[in-house]
């Protein structure tokens, strides 16, 4: 099945991300131009390396800029 | 003997000659030239002389970066007091802590500040620079002000570094330090001239932030963007094209979140070169800047103690994923457990020796003597390889790591989280995400209690109530048991072990 952004959303808020930052990110846009900072991001980075079981390289996590992102990545990850 | 040297003047006067008019300070909607600069720094001196300071007192400066701030740490110095530079964003009983240990006489803040509520034994006056009485008494105060005759030697001004265990340390500098820096690093490697403007993301507070922001630009007789706020991605860019600085300054955290962000909207064509330190800058990071942007970061490393940068990398001649060569006249030694030299290409402990290093820490004869050793050696506590006179970090001596360019021990978080009733021990490391160091904690949990997601949140909020935010474990492990010694002491170093350890 694939990974949608209203998974990673759930992953987000699973890992105690803002609820009111997260209930309002739009997944076309920069997630850090949305509120989110230096300290959330890793967060959300291994919370969804653990959820579907990847591994996220550094160079490819520099690129994860938006939800879409997120989701294409492990969608290709997981295939 | 040595010669009348105080730094304020070494820094000002001769500026104020040759180009008085030219703009010194940006900030808000202010144009600070060197001539009125110069002006409030000796107002500033005199209202301490007024108050019938001792040279030598020290002075708390607990201000965000701001104009008042510039002019209270280099007022104090001209006047010959001792300034003590700290973040306007500690805690009562941090400040209560630095006040006690500095023994300091005045404390410079703002209305409200925690800085301006802490009370102790020494302080005899609070300054609050956005009071109406003293924007009087600045007022009234001579514009001239004689410097005091200190000499190059002489202590000038202190900043405080954080501790492994309890208390942040006292790190004296003399008034020779600045002026060295600014020629070693921001003349040799930035090569700052008169053209160019400043903007650094790290506050003056910081040794890093106080070369960018004090001695860098006035050593040169150039301009500096001050800025009070938090330095977001956002924040910064729009400083940038604002300002239109020529030359930046971030930390690898701020990097990365700026190539987040970053898009065609955002103009960053002033500027002319990037620098970083706090922090091993990720190969990545380097690369993909210089794709988006056109613009090297020249990395390097520095510390409280040697005040600024010490190895660098040069415009040009950057290798990415290195801290660089040695900048003379420093020198570097990379030696074993035993004291003695290491060959080249295997890693052991980074001494330097130079100049602007701190003599001594203050109070803190322990910490001293292992620190500043014979012959003027610093130890730097960091792991490095040397090859070919390029040097790369490999990691720390002990078990401290930084998080966003801030230094973080394990044992402090270690402490908040065994509070926690769903922890029986846990051990504090830390693994790389986007080429940068974050917070990892090992929990062994207390019968009745299970791992889940719910968990996680509750030991990250409960961490968060006590600690700053860098400091909070970004990811959780849990396990059944710890590696200990025969001692029963946790052995770090095990939980990291087949884990990448260098840049």
């Amino acid at each position: 099945m694939k990974v949608t952004g209203a998974d990673i959303i759930a992953v987000m808020k699973e890992a105690g991300i803002n609820p009111d930052v997260v209930s309002k990110l739009k997944f076309d846009a920069p997630l850090v131009d949305q509120g989110l900072d230096s300290m959330d991001l890793p967060v959300i980075a291994t919370a969804t390396e653990k959820k579907f079981g990847i591994d996220l390289s550094d160079a490819d996590a520099v690129k994860l800029r938006t939800i879409n992102d997120f989701v294409v990545y492990v969608n290709q990850k997981m295939a | 003997m040595q010669e009348i040297y105080n730094v304020a003047c070494e820094l000002l006067d001769r500026h104020v000659l040759a180009r008085g008019d030219k703009i010194a300070v940006y900030y808000q909607e202010q144009r600070i030239s060197y001539a009125e600069l110069q002006e409030q720094v000796n107002r500033f001196g005199n209202i301490l002389k007024e108050l019938d300071v001792p040279p030598g007192e020290r002075i708390l400066i607990a201000l965000p970066d701001c104009p008042e701030c510039v002019y209270a740490f280099l007022g104090s110095m001209k006047y010959g007091a001792w300034p003590v530079l700290v973040s306007p964003l500690l805690s009562e009983s941090a400040y209560a802590f630095i006040l006690n240990d500095s023994e300091a006489s005045v404390v410079f803040s703002t209305n409200g500040s925690q800085a301006a509520q802490a009370r102790t034994e020494h302080l005899r006056h609070l300054l609050c620079v956005d009071n109406e009485s003293f924007r009087d008494r600045r007022a009234s105060v001579a514009a001239d002000l004689d410097p005091y005759p200190s000499r190059e030697d002489d202590i000038a001004f202190m900043l405080y570094s954080s501790g492994s265990t309890g208390n942040p340390k006292g790190v004296p500098h003399r008034h020779g330090d600045l002026p060295f820096t600014a020629d070693v690093y921001g003349r040799q490697v930035l090569k700052v001239a008169e053209e160019d403007i400043c903007f650094s993301a790290s506050k003056l507070f910081f040794a890093y932030g106080l070369g960018n922001s004090i001695s860098f630009p006035f050593r040169a007789g150039a301009g500096v963007v001050l800025s009070a706020g938090k330095s977001t991605a956002a924040d910064v860019f729009k400083i940038i094209s604002s300002y239109r600085p020529t030359l930046f300054f971030g930390v690898p955290t701020l990097y990365n979140l700026m190539l987040k962000t970053l898009n065609e909207t955002h103009s960053l064509d002033s500027l002319r070169l990037c620098a970083s330190a706090g922090e091993a800058l990720p190969a990545a990071t380097y690369h993909s800047w210089k794709e988006l942007t056109g613009l090297e970061i020249i990395d390097g490393i520095g510390s409280t103690e040697a005040l600024h940068i010490f190895i660098s990398n040069r415009p040009g001649e950057v290798r990415p994923g290195t801290s660089g060569y040695l900048l003379p006249p420093y020198e570097a030694r990379i030696v074993g457990d035993d004291g003695l030299p290491v060959p080249s290409g295997e890693p052991g402990h980074l001494l330097i020796r130079g100049k602007s290093t701190a003599p001594f820490y203050w109070n803190r004869p322990d910490k001293t003597a292992e620190t500043m050793l014979a012959d003027g050696w610093l130890r730097t506590g960091d792991i490095y390889v040397e090859d070919g006179g390029c040097y790369s970090y490999q990691g720390r001596a002990d078990d401290m790591f930084k998080v966003d360019a801030l230094w973080v021990s394990p044992i402090k978080v270690e402490e908040v989280l065994r509070e926690h009733p769903a922890v029986l021990e846990c051990a504090l490391t830390w693994r790389k995400l986007e080429g940068l160091v974050k917070p990892l904690a090992h929990v062994v949990l207390n019968p009745g209690f299970q791992e889940d997601m719910r968990l996680f949140r509750d030991l990250r909020d409960h961490v968060l109530r006590k600690l700053p935010e860098y400091m909070c474990p970004v990811q959780i492990v849990f396990c059944t048991e710890l590696p200990k010694t025969d001692t029963g002491k946790i052995q770090r170093f095990r939980l990291r072990n087949g884990k990448d350890r260098g840049n």
